[in-house]
């Protein structure tokens, strides 16, 4: 996988459409935007500015939900981290912040706050091992292990191929089923050494 | 007496995830009646009820609810809390994985209550499952009259909308959250002013979690009275659930009247794991102090005991340690949590919790100096009380009772230069199954 460092040459990728239709009466459901779980995730960040076409009716449709503009700035970040193959580069953040008229320092201040925004590539597929104190007392250490093993790269670090990188993460909220990971958006739970490295190779 | 499941009654039914399944299970005839009520006296049954925060703090919630001011005039907010980043904690998860409209009935009843025409539900960005069946479950009570324009036919006007956050810990604390929500780092505000005054968006806003909610549509529909008939006394009232993890054979969520004994819930789940034996269990979270076992056994698990034994209830996620874990690794594993997620706003915090993970790591290394255990003690006593939010009071519990009632562990480790306890290994059972597969112990709750 080539590290992107600007904008790369056009190529029609869009992120999949939550059918965010025109605001209907009041009563009518509202589209769901969230964070686009599901969808599939573009291999490659898109040449097209990152807020266009669905992601630009999506914002529109968030900027309808807050009575401030900034209060759509994490989901507007969830949505073009999706599009951008699951990290933030820099022309995304600003646009984000074009986008919602604030000052790019803000928007890289939330960026760099939370974790699961990413300021560099991440493997096309992302795993989460949870190693807080209840998976740990199930064995995450020796997931973990496997993981490294398997992958033959540092944690943090995205695998040659571009296919995956995984990194240790605070708890998740399936201690009842640990050891666990979370791979992009899905949970793998009750998990042995083995169990997780079958995971990782049905990956494509 | 048996006791009858309330908050996980439609756990396993995915039909009782929709409006039509779950008004056949007997859902919405809290909203349905709480619209025929004035706001007042919705307050005041939830007053009477004695129902307790169950995200952590245990705050009353009638009483969170009687701080928005009745003449406000301008916009009122209702954020649902369901940022559940507390290790040990996966209770709200499955109601809303389950019990999706029980959740948005709760949030309906306490807008109307409280005059809020908008309710966000603040869902943790790693919830995605969760986050998806929330959306639908919204969507389909737009489509069924229950959101949107006219509430239930009452003329009363709600939107809900999910807000899916980012990963932090400390936007599930409650000023946090609201920063969180305004597009902004999670930093905690400071309080006074409190969030029922000035809240989201400079609004007045109540701030409930998921649990606390889920159990509000119960209370109207069966009154205050009921609601206090379930529990230990008057300040401990309602079905709790307890999220049990660790060593023990089927962990899960269990319902419970809140206040069984720690027994209970160990025997409801099958017991310790492997036959082994109790050594520890933390109550309530990683920000509750250790307990050891045996000594604890006839704990009841409420609010207020768990207290007097000097830890707390918070979120009710029970973990539970057998003889072979090593509590420095433990604690400084926990240590290390609260270093990454410490929001770097106040000192104390963000400068103790890091030396806690660097002394407990290098004790678990057993690269441990004799003094350690004591500069240990020395950090809680600076870092405890002096932060904004809770966060630092948070990372002190645990050390605190690992400094105070495991010292000897402490010693070994420096005296011996490394850790005596052997490496953690998988139990060799893991069958890779999701959580659906392995909670029919949910809501398995013994009389």
């Amino acid at each position: 996988m080539s590290e992107p460092t600007g904008r790369p040459a056009a190529e029609g990728v869009t992120g999949g459409n939550a059918s965010a239709g025109p605001p209907g009466g009041a009563a009518a459901p509202p589209p769901a935007v969230g964070a686009g779980y599901g969808e599939p995730w573009p291999a490659t960040p898109p040449s097209e500015p990152v807020i266009d076409g669905d992601a630009r009716a999506r914002l529109d449709e968030l900027l309808r939900r807050y009575p401030t503009k900034r209060a759509a700035l994490i989901p507007a970040l969830h949505a073009a981290q999706r599009r951008c193959g699951g990290w933030l580069p820099d022309y995304a953040i600003e646009e984000v912040a074009a986008a919602l008229e604030l000052p790019p320092a803000e928007v890289y201040g939330v960026v760099t706050f939370y974790d699961l925004f990413h300021q560099k590539p991440v493997g096309r597929h992302r795993i989460r091992v949870c190693t807080n104190l209840t998976c740990q007392l199930r064995g995450s250490d020796e997931v973990m292990e496997a993981l490294a093993a398997e992958l033959g790269v540092d944690e943090g670090t995205v695998t040659p191929d571009g296919r995956c990188s995984y990194t240790h993460f605070e708890c998740l909220g399936s201690c009842d089923t640990a050891p666990m990971m979370m791979v992009d958006d899905t949970y793998h739970e009750n998990l042995t050494p083995e169990l997780a490295v079958d995971v990782v190779r049905g990956l494509d | 007496m048996a006791y009858e499941k309330v908050l996980t009654r439609n756990v396993g039914r995915p039909e009782a995830r929709t409006v039509a399944g779950y008004e056949k299970a007997g859902g919405y005839a809290g909203l349905a009646a709480a619209v025929k009520m004035q706001p007042e006296e919705v307050i005041e049954e939830v007053k009477k009820s004695g129902l307790r925060g169950r995200g952590g703090a245990g705050f009353p919630a009638g009483m969170k609810w009687g701080f928005i001011p009745k003449d406000h005039d301008g916009p009122k907010y209702l954020v649902c809390n369901a940022d559940e980043s507390e290790p040990g904690t996966f209770k709200d998860r499955l109601l809303m994985e389950h019990e999706p409209q029980q959740l948005i009935e709760g949030c309906a009843i306490c807008c109307y209550a409280v005059g809020a025409a908008t309710c966000y539900v603040y869902i943790r960005g790693e919830y995605t499952a969760a986050n998806a069946i929330m959306e639908e479950a919204i969507r389909d009570a737009y489509s069924a009259g229950i959101l949107g324009d006219s509430v239930m036919g009452s003329g009363f006007k709600l939107d809900m909308y999910m807000h899916v956050g980012a990963g932090a810990y400390i936007c599930g604390e409650e000023t946090g959250m609201l920063e969180s929500l305004e597009g902004k780092r999670g930093q905690p505000r400071v309080k006074p002013p409190f969030p029922a005054i000035v809240g989201a968006f400079g609004a007045p806003t109540v701030i409930n979690n998921v649990e606390t909610l889920a159990n509000v549509p119960h209370i109207v529909e069966r009154g205050a009275d009921w609601f206090k008939s379930i529990g230990t006394d008057e300040r401990n009232t309602g079905p709790k659930l307890y999220a049990i993890s660790g060593h023990v054979e089927r962990p899960g969520t269990y319902e419970y009247p809140i206040g069984v004994p720690f027994r209970t819930l160990l025997d409801g789940c099958g017991g310790m794991w492997r036959g082994r034996e109790l050594k520890a269990f933390i109550p309530g979270g990683a920000s509750a102090a250790i307990l050891p076992g045996e000594e604890h056994l006839d704990l009841a698990m409420d609010f207020d005991s768990i207290a007097k034994a000097g830890s707390m209830l918070g979120s009710a996620a029970v973990m539970v340690m057998d003889e072979t874990t090593c509590m420095v690794r433990s604690v400084a594993r926990l240590a290390k949590f609260f270093n990454h997620e410490s929001c770097g706003q106040c000192t104390p915090c963000r400068e103790g919790t890091n030396w806690m993970e660097l002394l407990l790591t290098r004790i678990e290394k057993g690269e441990g100096r004799e003094q350690d255990a004591s500069l240990l003690s020395n950090i809680c006593t600076h870092v405890a009380g002096n932060s904004l939010c809770a966060l630092g009071d948070a990372a002190v519990g645990p050390v605190k009772s690992l400094v105070e009632t495991y010292s000897d562990e402490i010693e070994r480790h420096v005296r011996e230069g490394g850790c005596p306890f052997p490496p953690i290994r998988v139990f060799g059972n893991g069958n890779g199954r999701p959580a659906d597969a392995v909670h029919p112990a949910a809501g398995e709750a013994a009389g």
